[in-house]
């Protein structure tokens, strides 16, 4: 097991920069999670560690060894593709047992049929299907072994996906949207399945996904990725609670981060939509945009609230309520999150009152670049 | 329901014509190569013979010309061409669909260029050449020109684009070089395609008549097309049986593949474990 060191790698198909100085350092053992929207280098990267793709310019380490021009088969690195990639000839045993032959066996045993009449390659062979087996029962497949990949379901295909990968004990492992190819509920257990799967084998994960959920519940620490360029790495409630720019807000987090338009005053307080909110920056005065997730508002009696809105949409998702409105100063709907017991109070087309905390506030630059805020006075009312 | 019968008895009655009028001259030369030469000659084309003549026309067959030698000059020669066909297809349809390199369109342009040329537009160019290095009238005559199919790069070429680069990245993961990926991966996930083209290149050169009648000229090298019109020339005069009991024994091994792989064309090889 080991550390994966990223530095600086850029990557251009042609004058089409997709990796913009990258960098990263793993520890070994973690669980990091590449996250982003579609297309915005996440595989180019997995892709470069792997060795499948070479960087433009930049540097891999692992431990202390530069991999840049070690084969992948070399790097001692496993990889499960999105499409799982298994041979579709071969039987969940052959599949999973690949690896192992093509490191194990020189290339006169691996001939069709020595493997069985060579006594070396049949010592081989024997310690092959003890690796192979033990691997079958740490992911309970024992008795998919003699099947063809055609004949396996979804779930069951990434299973053999991952076997394939731990079979050979590899240093790191990296996973390319593994679950994507699964329906909701398969894809809700396997976050868990592969989270314990890291847990006991104590290896180095690089996970990459689309899917926020997913890098939230698994990792211990996710790297959101937007344009090629590494915006912001922390663990999960860092990434949630304290968004370094407004992609990684709007990114990280379901229901999305209400954005509203607002200002930083020139003598430094912050206004919402027109309304102070009791903090002060130091930052230059201009537009600016505040942040607020759907659980830092608060629906509260009239006459209480900050701002005002109509409701526009309930989302009744039994435990919670996620409650849609707008007011004429909002360019769209903004969501309150409210627990099941507020429910009965409201309609569509409702007013409501809307009251926050001050300290939820996650104040933007026109760049999008996060802007330090403290609190400083009491906020206004709506009617004060 | 009356009118789903009738267009059904339609569709039999189109399908069994159309299957008489394919099946008419293969019928009549097995009946042939069964009747004696009087009865050939009366010109009655009955369906069974009246008069059984089977053995003496295998019989002359087999010995008037050594055909058993033409058989096994067909397989010699459709067998080499087709392996070399395969070695060379696989691996330039492999580079031509899976690695990245620089010129790699303008080449494939060319392979796509070169499926309009007709074999026998070239034929008296590969003919003088082979003159000059003086391998005419040879096993090699017949193979060599035949190595290169630009139809097979192509057929295979088409069907590699449709594996997932992922398999072949995994591959590459798990420690296959790219020589190996090419013969364990790629060969056995494109066996359906490669039976097609095998179908095509055995029947093709099996019953080429054009390109040996150029180059042979020792009877040892025959080919079986040649080896039937043996039963035609001056020697032999107009022999009808024994020339149709040839004919039948030289389709009988084409017809018996085809019977034997066409299992393997339609049930293929599902790709589906890659999805
Ligand atoms: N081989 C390639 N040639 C050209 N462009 C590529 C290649 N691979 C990826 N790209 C481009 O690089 C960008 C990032 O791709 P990718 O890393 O697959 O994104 P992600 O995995 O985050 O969805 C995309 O715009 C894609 O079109
Ligand atoms: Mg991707």
């Amino acid at each position: 097991m080991s550390s994966v060191h990223i530095q600086n790698i850029t990557k251009s198909f042609g004058k089409v920069e997709v990796l913009k100085d990258v960098s990263l350092n793993i520890p070994d053992g973690e669980f990091v999670s590449l996250v982003g929207p579609s297309g915005c280098g996440k595989s180019t990267l997995l892709r470069i560690i792997a060795g499948l793709e070479q960087q433009s310019s930049g540097q891999i380490r692992i431990d202390d060894r530069v991999i840049d021009n070690v084969r992948p088969s070399e790097r001692n690195i496993s990889m499960v593709f999105q499409s799982y990639a298994l041979y579709p000839h071969l039987s969940v045993f052959d599949n999973i047992s690949v690896p192992l032959r093509m490191s194990r066996l020189n290339s006169i045993q691996r001939l069709p049929g020595l493997r069985h009449l060579l006594p070396g390659a049949r010592a081989v062979e024997k310690g092959i299907r003890a690796d192979v087996e033990q691997v079958a029962s740490l992911l309970d497949m024992k008795q998919l072994l003699d099947r063809k990949p055609g004949e396996l379901s979804g779930g069951q295909r990434q299973r053999v996906a991952v076997g394939r990968a731990i079979v050979r004990e590899p240093h790191a492992f990296l996973l390319d949207e593994p679950l994507s190819n699964l329906d909701a509920k398969l894809r809700v257990h396997m976050r868990t399945e592969i989270a314990q799967l890291h847990r006991r084998l104590g290896a180095t994960f690089i996970y990459v996904t689309h899917d926020q959920a997913e890098a939230m519940t698994m990792s211990d620490r996710i790297a959101v990725l937007m344009d090629g360029e590494l915006v912001q790495v922390g663990s999960p409630d860092d990434v949630y609670n304290e968004p370094q720019d407004i992609r990684v807000a709007e990114f990280i987090g379901s229901p999305r981060i209400n954005t509203f338009a607002g200002e930083i005053r020139s003598d430094g307080g912050v206004d919402l939509l027109g309304v102070p909110t009791g903090l002060v920056t130091d930052a230059e005065a201009g537009p600016a945009q505040v942040g607020l997730r759907p659980e830092a508002l608060r629906l509260v009696p009239v006459g209480e609230g900050v701002f005002a809105g109509t409701v526009t949409h309930i989302e009744n998702l039994g435990a919670e309520l996620m409650v849609h409105f707008v007011n004429e100063n909002m360019e769209r709907p903004a969501i309150i999150r409210l627990d099941h017991i507020e429910r009965h109070r409201l309609d569509v087309g409702e007013s409501i009152e809307i009251d926050f905390l001050p300290g939820a506030v996650r104040l933007f630059g026109p760049d999008g670049a996060r802007v330090p805020t403290e609190e400083f006075m009491e906020k206004q009312l709506v009617n004060a | 329901m009356r009118r789903i019968r009738f267009g059904e008895i339609i569709k039999q009655l189109v399908l069994v014509i159309g299957a008489i009028i394919i099946l008419a001259p293969f019928y009549q030369m097995i009946t042939t190569s069964l009747k004696a030469p009087s009865e050939i000659a009366d010109g009655t084309l009955s369906p069974i013979p009246r008069e059984w003549h089977a053995v003496q026309n295998y019989t002359e067959a087999f010995t008037a010309t050594p055909l058993a030698r033409y058989m096994l000059n067909g397989v010699i020669v459709t067998a080499s061409i087709f392996i070399l066909q395969v070695l060379i297809a696989l691996p330039c349809a492999y580079a031509l669909s899976k690695l990245r390199w620089w010129g790699r369109e303008v080449v494939f342009g060319l392979v796509l260029f070169c499926l309009l040329i007709p074999p026998h537009a070239v034929a008296i160019p590969v003919y003088l050449m082979f003159h000059s290095i003086g391998i005419l009238d040879s096993y090699a005559a017949l193979i060599v020109p035949w190595t290169i199919s630009v139809f097979g790069i192509f057929l295979m070429r088409q069907f590699f684009m449709t594996v997932p680069d992922d398999l072949v990245d995994a591959a590459r993961m798990d420690g296959i070089s790219e020589l190996g990926i090419v013969w364990r991966v790629m060969l056995p996930t494109a066996l359906p395609a490669l039976t097609a083209f095998g179908i095509f290149s055995v029947i093709a050169h099996w019953n080429d008549y054009f390109w040996p009648l150029i180059v042979l000229s020792s009877r040892e090298f025959y080919t079986p097309p040649l080896g039937i019109s043996v039963f035609r020339n001056e020697e032999f005069g107009f022999e009808f049986g024994p020339l149709m009991a040839a004919a039948t024994v030289i389709i009988a091994p084409l017809v018996i593949a085809f019977i034997v792989a066409q299992r393997r064309f339609i049930e293929g090889i599902t790709l589906t474990g890659m999805k």
